[in-house]
């Protein structure tokens, strides 16, 4: 092993996340190179060095969590963003009316092309005779030949599926600031907004700063009763 | 014992994990959002502050990564820990606010952004001594914060993940979207750089 792979080493080495074979042949790397000894101990105490670093050394302002609070009442921030946007419209749940749709038109602009009423619409000129002169038995299996142009297009429109109804709304909740700023503003891949997933809600009450209700949802298990019954903030569950 | 009475265990918000508030926030309980601000706001606020060099610029992006843990909060799948993904939410708006400065400034390149600085620290930008704190370990942030700010931002980033906020390889690797071989280089490699910055001050009894 040479310094350069030795090196590529020291952190593995020293976290203990290095297989027993790698192990040996640092080891043995370091017992005779003196430069990558002191180097390994030079990270060593680097690595101590950033972990006296304080995870906390900036306090947010006082006013951090109101802000927050107002930007979220406002509606500010809660618009998706262009990115966000598309990411929506490529989710494949999403998707698939979009491809079913396409799917359904190609599908009958080709029947049509290939259909000889296409045929005779693309190419005027080139009436095949033998087309003309089909037994009516070979007609009636492909009616759809027979059908007019304008309406093999009408027909495929059932195909597309409709766009699903909203599902349920959600549930009204009580003096929710936040909430009513949630309704005012239904965001991308809300999936309560949008119906897809039909999840029992939490209805809450803030009373103040220490206190609050968690009513629970019916049907809830396990069942959460009023916090107003118990001594300091929570929720009791019952097993 | 009357059959509607019923065990019952108290549960403070407090003690519940941040996956189970996260999960009660996705259900709209507006009080567990309000935890979870309580929770995260410093370590985010901490994190945002050390890649950019503006502290009213860092506070507005926490609170941007607030407001998209609310709107996406029925996304939000329990079985992926939740702090990693908040921080995941913040180190992408933390590096969509280095690119529009770059931008800004007509360069190419994250690592651009220390030019641009001039030397007065990215990473730590507010060096003044913390209460209870002795002079010498203000001293360590601030010969550590100017190290860090010296490395190029691809390291800095990952040595800063697991190193101060001591998140674990995979999910410093899942944050930065990075692979686990490519996580390792990059934090062995910003020790390498720190420590070669960092050599006058090290104290090698540590090591």
């Amino acid at each position: 092993m040479n310094c350069r792979s030795a090196e590529s080493l020291f952190s593995s080495y020293i976290e203990d996340e290095i297989s027993q074979e790698e192990r040996r042949n640092v080891e043995s790397h370091l017992m005779g190179c003196r430069r990558c000894s002191l180097a390994m101990r030079e990270v060593r105490a680097t690595m101590t060095m950033l972990t006296r670093i304080p995870e906390v050394e900036f306090q947010p302002s006082a006013h951090f969590d109101e802000d927050v609070y107002a930007r979220i009442r406002s509606g500010d921030g809660l618009r998706p963003t262009a990115v966000e946007w598309l990411r929506e419209l490529l989710v494949p749940a999403r998707l698939r009316p979009v491809f079913m749709a396409g799917a359904g038109v190609c599908a009958v602009a080709i029947a049509a092309i290939v259909s000889p009423i296409g045929q005779s619409f693309l190419h005027p000129a080139s009436v095949n005779p033998s087309i003309a002169a089909r037994p009516e038995a070979t007609a009636t299996e492909s009616s759809p030949r027979e059908a007019a142009p304008g309406s093999a297009v009408t027909t495929p429109s059932t195909l597309v599926p409709t766009t699903s109804a909203p599902g349920p709304a959600p549930r009204e909740r009580t003096s929710s600031v936040i909430a009513a700023a949630s309704r005012q503003n239904p965001v991308a891949g809300d999936s309560i907004v949008d119906g897809r997933i039909d999840r029992p809600r939490y209805d809450d009450q803030i009373i103040n700063d220490t206190f609050y209700l968690e009513r629970g949802s019916q049907g809830q298990n396990p069942a959460i009763v009023p916090v107003h019954e118990t001594q300091g903030d929570g929720v009791y569950v019952i097993f | 014992m009357p059959s509607e009475l019923r065990l019952v265990k108290k549960l403070e918000l407090a003690e519940l994990t941040d996956e189970d508030v996260m999960e009660r926030c996705a259900l709209g309980s507006e009080t567990a959002f309000r935890a979870l601000v309580q929770r995260y706001r410093s370590r985010i606020m901490n994190l945002v502050c050390r890649f950019i060099n503006d502290r009213d610029r860092a506070e507005e992006i926490s609170q941007e990564v607030f407001l998209r843990v609310y709107r996406n909060r029925e996304r939000y799948r329990k079985s992926g820990k939740f702090s990693t993904w908040i921080f995941t939410i913040a180190v992408n708006l933390t590096k969509n606010e280095i690119r529009s400065r770059v931008r800004h400034k007509g360069t190419f390149s994250l690592d651009a952004m220390e030019e641009d600085s001039g030397g007065q620290g990215l990473a730590f930008p507010d060096m003044k001594p913390l209460p209870d704190e002795d002079l010498n370990a203000s001293e360590i942030r601030r010969r550590v914060a100017e190290a860090l700010d010296k490395i190029p931002a691809r390291y800095r980033e990952a040595v800063v993940l697991r190193d101060i906020e001591g998140l674990s390889y995979e999910e410093v690797g899942e944050i930065l979207r990075i692979p686990g071989g490519t996580v390792r280089s990059r934090i062995n490699r910003a020790r390498l750089m720190l420590k070669e910055r960092l050599k006058p001050h090290l104290n090698l009894e540590d090591a």
